[in-house]
């Protein structure tokens, strides 16, 4: 397992879930051409770049689900910055895909 | 005398959660491209640098693209349906990379990875029901 494949995918994962964000934001502006939206996609390809790099040292079997804990991000950065509510099917959802990132680790 | 029991249940699954057919359908095209596109990425990371050489590199314009479209779907998909019904169907596509990623990459799945991406679904499908408002 390539370490530092892992650490780049983590951080494209968790710049590209800031980048889901600002697109929930700028999802309630009038006009869907506006600073959140254009930030959200810069943020978005500046992710899959550094995703594009961690692909060089690893298989895309080990890394995509790494990029699962893009869900877990989005969730706890809603909870944080648009006041969305946590719950315990939430909590359990974050802890079950972790278990799953577990196995597939294992698997490799 | 089937189209009118499709007709119904649409309705019912309208009134109920506000999630249409064309919807789920539009969140599994999404998982499709998207899955896709991620494979395009493995391919064509082996000859890329972090210069703008991206730009030339057919596998990298290709699987952007993908992504593009995934991103249009998955608009077009929420629309018409909620999160907790929609993020298990973008879901599957850990499945689809899974599948394309033995297939089209040659890449070593044994039942570990297997059962690995069935928890990670059902722990998004999980995020997506605690969504509901």
């Amino acid at each position: 397992m390539n370490f530092t494949a892992i650490l780049l995918t983590l951080a494209s994962t968790m710049i590209g879930s800031v980048g889901t964000l600002l697109f929930k934001k700028g999802s309630g502006k009038e006009s869907l051409i506006n600073t959140s939206i254009f930030f959200g996609v810069i943020m978005h390809v500046l992710g899959t770049i550094i995703f594009i790099t961690a692909l060089k040292m690893e298989q895309l079997s080990v890394l995509y689900p790494v990029a699962s804990l893009g869900y877990v991000f989005v969730c706890m950065l809603s909870v944080y910055f648009l006041k969305e509510k946590m719950n315990s099917l939430k909590w359990l959802g974050i802890m079950t895909i972790m278990l799953g990132i577990v196995f597939i680790g294992l698997g490799s | 005398m089937g189209k009118t029991k499709i007709m119904k249940k649409e309705q019912k699954t309208k009134e109920a959660g506000k999630t249409s057919l064309s919807a789920i359908f539009l969140a599994i095209a999404c998982a499709i491209a998207t899955s896709f596109g991620h494979v395009l990425f493995k391919l064509g990371s082996k000859s890329a640098s972090f210069d703008l050489s991206l730009l030339t590199n057919h596998y990298i314009i290709a699987g952007f693209a993908l992504y593009a479209l995934g991103f249009l779907l998955l608009v077009l998909a929420f629309k018409h349906g909620e999160l907790s019904v929609l993020y298990p169907v973008v879901a599957l596509s850990y499945i689809w990379v899974i599948l394309l990623s033995s297939l089209l990459l040659k890449e070593q799945i044994n039942a570990f990875k297997w059962l690995g991406s069935i928890i990670i679904i059902i722990g998004i499908s999980l995020i997506g029901k605690g969504s509901r408002k």
